[in-house]
This record gives structure tokens, C-alpha cells and sequence, in this order.
């Protein structure tokens, strides 16, 4: 949603369903057998505490619902729980990575995280509108002449060619 | 990053599962099991009277009930006699050739598996890394040329016959046993520092001998990378700008040839830990490998299945571990490879 210069961002219901269905899948493969069966000490543990990382990412999937982002040009917000702001003047770094867990490296997913001195906003490309966002932090990195990694431009570039220069 | 740990721990998980199905599925896969065929051991030496026996040992070792059941229970997702007694619980299972717990059996060896693992592939990367690279920059010398070769022969000489070689020459011309990883009197020794002291001194030749062909390969593969790197556009521009070869090479272009050496570690230790298996045999190694061999051979099914599924976790810890490298060292998206989001 766009009013005027400033742009309004969720995610979507459908995008995060498979974020909780691998939340839910995990937690049930992990704490299962810590809650339903006798476990040796160390299993309890590695167990544990793989079904804390997975609760963890539930956790995480149930406030990028409840999230909003905000992108103006003064800078990006997000509301909802754990707000915060980071104005594009007090701008350290901007960084775009791209992962996929096949081979090919397909069917992956890219990763945002614009940061300032103290706070960071990390937003993943199933978020309506990550190209915009991604595009005005890089614009708003280059104003304040921060230096963007191999990466981050690489990355950028196949968002939008105007950053291959 | 969080998302693409938790994805693969996803992904982790189920196929270690799979996998245990797999190995369990194929050690019972072969007519009969062990009571069967040790039976048919004690009928050709003429004890008749065993016979009678075999339902006895057949109920006392679970190998009565459905495969599936015996597999439930060797996991420990299923009660044997009320209680639960697998591989979740830290209860390997009981080893019915040597009439011992699995765990108490094999504590040591794959220790020691582990060991010779790692130390080779820390010896495949510390060799080829700079083989490679020297390979790369100076194609075409005499250098290159010998290092080809000498790739050629590794990656063509079986682990085992390199063994063998080594076992006759370091016997006939120098008077050395070069088998096992301990002196005579550590073997059944506590663990002291003179101990390790013994096996790091036993380790390098098994050591070479593991990892020759994977060095070989690996050797060949970083070459073909860094000679791709070299040519690209961005080197040509930085040597017309003048940087300094060194600077250049370090820079970017083995930056980028280190990927794939990253993502290989997987491939290698699941290379080191089949291809020690034979080579064990022959350098009378106390790793997993021989005992491996013998209970396969004689059917013992909870003995076997635990080596195996060992060797398996290294592998898939080993395909984590370099998917977490790859994914710090290079999350570039590849156009070329049709990803893009």
C-alpha cells in the first residue's frame, strides 16, 4: 500500500504458512520424543535444543505477522511488537544475501538487514514490496557513501539492474 | 540466516531418520539373520543339539518379532518389555556375536574412526590447497605438469593396493610394521598423553594412505576452478590497473575458487569414511571398518547398524557443515543458474 512517498509493507498470510508449517514439523520431529519418550541425557539435550531453535522460528514467523513495515523517505519502520525505526541518515549498513538449501540453488530466498548504530531491521524477500525496500536502503547506503560488499551489489543487481553498475 | 539453519536442520533431521530405515531395511535384507546362520555353522560341524536352541535365542535377541517392531525398538520409539531401550535412550543395541552391548564394543573404535577421518581430511586440504593454486597460476610448467601426474596416479591407485605397497616397502627396506595406530603396549592402554603421543605418530601413514585420491581430486578440481577465475574479465582489468599479482590472486580470484573446496566437504569425509573401511582392514586399523565387515558378514544387525548409522550422522553433519560454510562464504544469488527470486 503507497500513500503518497510513503509505502506500507506486510507479509503475507500465505507466504508465512510454510514458515509455520516448518516451525510446527520441527518442533514435532524434536520435542516430541523429549516429551513422549525416556531419553538418554545428551539426546534430551541436542533434542532440546533443536526444538528451542524451532520454537524460536515460530516465534519469529508469529511477529513477521503481526509486523508492519514502513519504508519513507526519511527512512524504514517497522510496528507491531519490538518496533523500532532506523533513519536513513543514521544509516551503518546495508547487506542483501541470497539462500537456497538446493543444490542448484534455486527456489531460494533473499535476506535484508539494514542496520544503524544500535538497532537493525531485517526483512526476507517474501515481504510485499522487498525490492523497494532493498532498493531505497541501497540508495540511501550510497547517499551516505557506505560501501556495499561484492555481495550486497550482486545481489542487488538481480533485483534491479540499475545497481549492476 | 536463522531460516536457512532452521531449513536445513529440517531437512537434517527426517533424512537421519530415513537413512536408519535404509540401513536397518538392508542388514535384513539378506535370507535369514544371525541365528540362522550360526545354526547352519554349528549343523555342519555335527552339533545336531542346537537345534532345539533356536527359538530360545531367537525370542532372547528379539529377532521373533516383525522387522519393523525390532527396528522401532532398535531407534527407541518402541518398548522392548515394557521399557525403552534404543539408540534414543544411548543403548546402541546388543552385539550377538561378541555377546556385548554395542556401545561398550565400539566406544573406542569410533573414536578412533573419527580421528583418522578428520586427520585426513585436514591433510587432503593442507596438501591440495596449495598444489592447487600453484597448478592454477603456473599451468603449463613443469611444476603443473608433475603435479597432473602425480594427481593422475592417486586418483587411479586404489586406497587398499596403496596400503599394501606401502605395508612391503616400509617392511623390506626398513624394517617397520606400519599397521595399526598403537605400539604393542598401548593397545589395551588407558587413555595418557604417551598414548596419544603413540597414535599421532601412527596416524600419518593411514593418513596418506586414506587421503591420497581425494587430495588427487581435489587437487584437479580447485586447478579447474582458479583457472576459470583467472581468465575472467575483473582479473584482466585489475593486472591492467597494476595490482600486484599476490594481491590480486588473494583478493578475489581464490576467494571465489574456495566455494567449491568448501562444499566438498561432505563428498570427502563420506569418501574418507568408505574408503577406510577396506584400508583398515589391511593396515590392521582399530577402527570401525574391520568390525564393520564382520558383522555384516555374520548378519549381527544391531552391531552393523550402529556403525552405520555413525558413519551416516558424520556424513550429514559433514553436508551441514559445509551448506553453513558455503552459505557465510558465498550468498550471491546465480542468475546464470535460473535462481532468482
Amino acid at each position: 500500500m503507497t500513500l503518497g512517498e510513503v509505502s506500507v509493507h506486510r507479509y503475507r498470510l500465505d507466504a508465512l504458512l510454510p514458515d509455520y508449517g516448518r516451525a510446527a514439523l520441527g518442533a514435532a520431529l524434536t520435542i516430541g520424543p523429549v516429551a513422549l519418550v525416556e531419553l538418554s541425557s545428551i539426546m534430551s539435550v541436542v533434542l532440546g535444543g533443536l526444538g528451542a531453535l524451532f520454537v524460536a522460528y515460530g516465534a519469529r514467523t508469529v511477529w513477521r505477522q503481526k509486523a508492519t513495515f514502513t519504508l519513507d523517505e526519511a527512512g524504514l519502520a517497522v510496528a507491531g511488537p519490538f518496533a523500532r525505526r532506523i533513519a536513513w541518515e543514521d544509516l551503518r549498513g546495508v547487506s542483501v544475501r541470497y539462500y537456497s538449501t538446493r543444490r542448484d540453488r534455486a527456489e531460494g530466498w533473499m535476506h535484508l538487514t539494514v542496520r544503524d548504530a544500535r538497532r537493525r531491521i531485517a526483512i526476507d524477500s517474501s515481504l510485499e514490496g522487498f525490492a523497494r525496500i532493498a532498493t531505497a536502503a541501497a540508495r540511501a547506503a550510497g547517499r551516505a557513501g557506505l560501501e556495499l560488499d561484492d555481495t550486497t551489489r550482486s545481489n542487488l543487481a538481480a533485483l534491479d539492474p540499475a545497481h549492476a553498475r | 540466516m536463522f531460516a536457512y539453519i532452521i531449513r536445513r536442520l529440517l531437512i537434517m533431521i527426517p533424512t537421519l531418520f530415513v537413512i536408519s530405515a535404509l540401513v536397518f531395511g538392508i542388514i535384513k535384507l539378506p535370507p535369514g539373520d544371525f541365528i540362522s546362520n550360526r545354526i547352519q555353522e554349528l549343523k555342519s560341524q555335527g552339533e545336531s543339539g542346537a537345534l532345539d536352541k533356536i527359538e530360545f535365542l531367537r525370542q532372547q535377541y528379539g529377532l521373533d518379532r516383525p522387522a519393523i517392531e525390532q527396528y522401532a525398538i532398535w531407534i527407541g520409539v518402541w518398548p522392548k518389555d515394557g521399557q525403552f531401550q534404543g539408540i534414543l535412550q544411548g543403548d546402541w543395541g546388543w552385539s550377538m556375536e561378541y555377546n556385548r552391548p554395542v556401545g561398550e564394543l565400539v566406544g573406542d573404535r569410533l573414536l578412533l574412526t573419527f580421528i583418522v577421518n578428520f586427520a585426513t581430511i585436514l591433510f587432503v586440504y593442507v596438501v591440495s590447497f596449495p598444489i592447487g593454486v600453484y597448478s592454477a597460476v603456473r599451468q603449463y610448467s613443469i611444476g603443473d605438469y608433475s603435479f597432473t601426474l602425480l594427481g593422475y596416479l592417486g586418483l587411479a591407485t586404489p586406497n587398499f593396493l596403496l596400503a599394501l605397497v606401502l605395508l612391503y616397502y616400509s617392511n623390506v627396506y626398513f624394517g617397520l610394521q606400519i599397521g595399526g595406530l598403537f605400539d604393542e603396549q598401548y593397545i589395551d592402554a588407558p587413555w595418557t598423553m604417551a598414548k596419544v603421543e603413540n597414535l599421532m605418530a601412527h596416524l600419518l601413514i593411514p593418513t596418506i594412505v586414506i587421503g591420497t585420491s581425494g587430495t588427487a581430486a581435489m587437487i584437479r578440481r580447485l586447478r579447474a576452478n582458479l583457472l576459470d577465475e583467472l581468465q575472467k574479465q575483473y582479473v584482466v582489468t585489475g593486472r591492467a590497473k597494476g595490482l600486484p599479482p599476490l594481491r590480486l590472486l588473494i583478493k578475489y580470484p581464490i576467494r571465489m575458487a574456495l566455494n567449491p573446496f568448501v562444499a566438498e566437504i561432505g563428498a570427502i569425509l563420506r569418501q574418507a569414511v568408505s574408503g577406510s573401511v577396506i584400508v583398515s582392514v589391511v593396515m590392521n586399523l582399530p577402527t570401525s571398518g574391520p568390525m564393520l565387515l564382520a558383522a555384516l558378514e555374520s548378519q549381527d544387525q544391531y552391531l552393523a547398524g550402529s556403525f552405520l548409522l555413525f558413519l551416516a550422522l558424520l556424513t550429514v553433519l559433514g553436508v551441514l557443515i559445509s551448506d553453513l560454510l558455503l552459505a557465510v562464504l558465498d550468498p550471491r544469488i546465480r542468475l546464470e543458474g535460473g535462481a532468482q527470486k
